[in-house]
């Protein structure tokens, strides 16, 4: 059940046969949800902690005006709210983008299988972190890269961590986003988006059609994009 | 909720394929409005340019054109 997420930590470090066992027995329950719902409201207390299965989530806030920026997309074996282990009650919302599943893991069984191996817990905390590093990442493209960059490099990202999920295969993937999700994802309207994505068409990089990415061109969406994977850290080591 | 198209004619022409569901026309309208703006802006920052001639049109589901917003009438120039 748990395999995206271990194939996740195994990119950071080895992972052992018994760290794997006390994270496959720390599961509480799985949980379905549809496209739309909202998983996690901010400012809600929290006992538990979600592991993204199947499907895709986003993290957002919201101005009063209703202007919404999504902070982070979520893939399959992402822990995407580990860090209310900690903080006990989160600052945004997540939301499902497509219906998907969940594993849920009670923060006192979290406590006790990072207490039993803290490599384990050293390896979910490196995988916050590498949130951070994404949102950083994120926070270049809103703050300085162009409206064609931006997009490439979201377009580019993703097929990283898909891949790493085994969900990109020759360049292809799915994202199951609307026009409007992915504005509110690039901080451009949806008409603005529409016309970037036409005009990365017409470049011969990549086309996005009925939900369906395929990126044509990699090295020449990297160059637009200026990415560099560095910041997933995805590169096996001791941690 | 009616569902309203929003086709960008500029120098790429982006047609909407999914549509919005908007209250009503009008809202539809002052949606085109900013979209208009935010794409005059864009281009000015990116390219140093605003061509008035460039258009936003808002279509029904069935394909009729509901409105033209011109970027010329999308913003006042002053000066």
């Amino acid at each position: 059940m748990i395999e995206k997420l271990l194939s996740k930590l195994r990119r950071f470090d080895t992972v052992s046969a018994e760290e794997e066992e006390s994270l496959r027995a720390a599961v509480w329950k799985t949980v379905d949800f549809r496209r739309g719902q909202t998983i996690v409201r901010a400012k809600t207390e929290l006992d538990h902690s979600d592991l993204l299965l199947e499907g895709f989530v986003n993290r957002s806030k919201s101005l009063v005006s209703g202007a919404r920026l999504v902070l982070q997309l979520a893939v399959p074996g992402d822990f995407i709210d580990l860090h209310s282990f900690v903080l006990k009650e989160l600052d945004h919302d997540i939301e499902a983008v497509s219906d998907c599943r969940l594993a849920l893991f009670k923060h006192e069984q979290l406590r006790v299988v990072i207490e039993q191996h803290p490599h384990l817990g050293r390896l979910l905390w490196l995988s916050t972190v590498v949130d951070a590093g994404i949102h950083r990442e994120w926070m270049l493209s809103l703050g300085r890269r162009s409206a064609e960059s931006r997009l490439a490099h979201l377009f580019c990202e993703l097929q990283v961590r898909l891949t790493a999920a085994d969900m990109a295969p020759h360049g292809k993937y799915k994202l199951p986003l609307n026009q409007v999700e992915i504005a509110d994802v690039l901080g451009l309207t949806a008409v603005h988006t529409n016309r970037v994505l036409q005009k990365l068409r017409q470049e011969g990089l990549l086309t996005f059609k009925s939900k369906n990415v395929e990126v044509l061109d990699w090295d020449g969406l990297v160059a637009l994009a200026e990415f560099d994977p560095f910041y997933l850290s995805m590169n096996q080591q001791p941690r | 909720m009616p569902r309203y198209f929003f086709h960008l004619y500029n120098d790429v022409e982006a047609r909407d394929e999914e549509g919005v569901e908007m209250p009503n026309i009008g809202a539809a309208r002052m949606a085109a409005l900013q979209d208009a703006r935010f794409t005059i802006a864009e281009t000015i920052k990116a390219e140093g340019c605003f061509v008035g001639d460039h258009r936003i049109d808002i279509e029904d589901g069935e394909g009729n054109v509901l409105e033209s917003i011109r970027f010329k009438d999308a913003v006042k120039v002053r000066g």
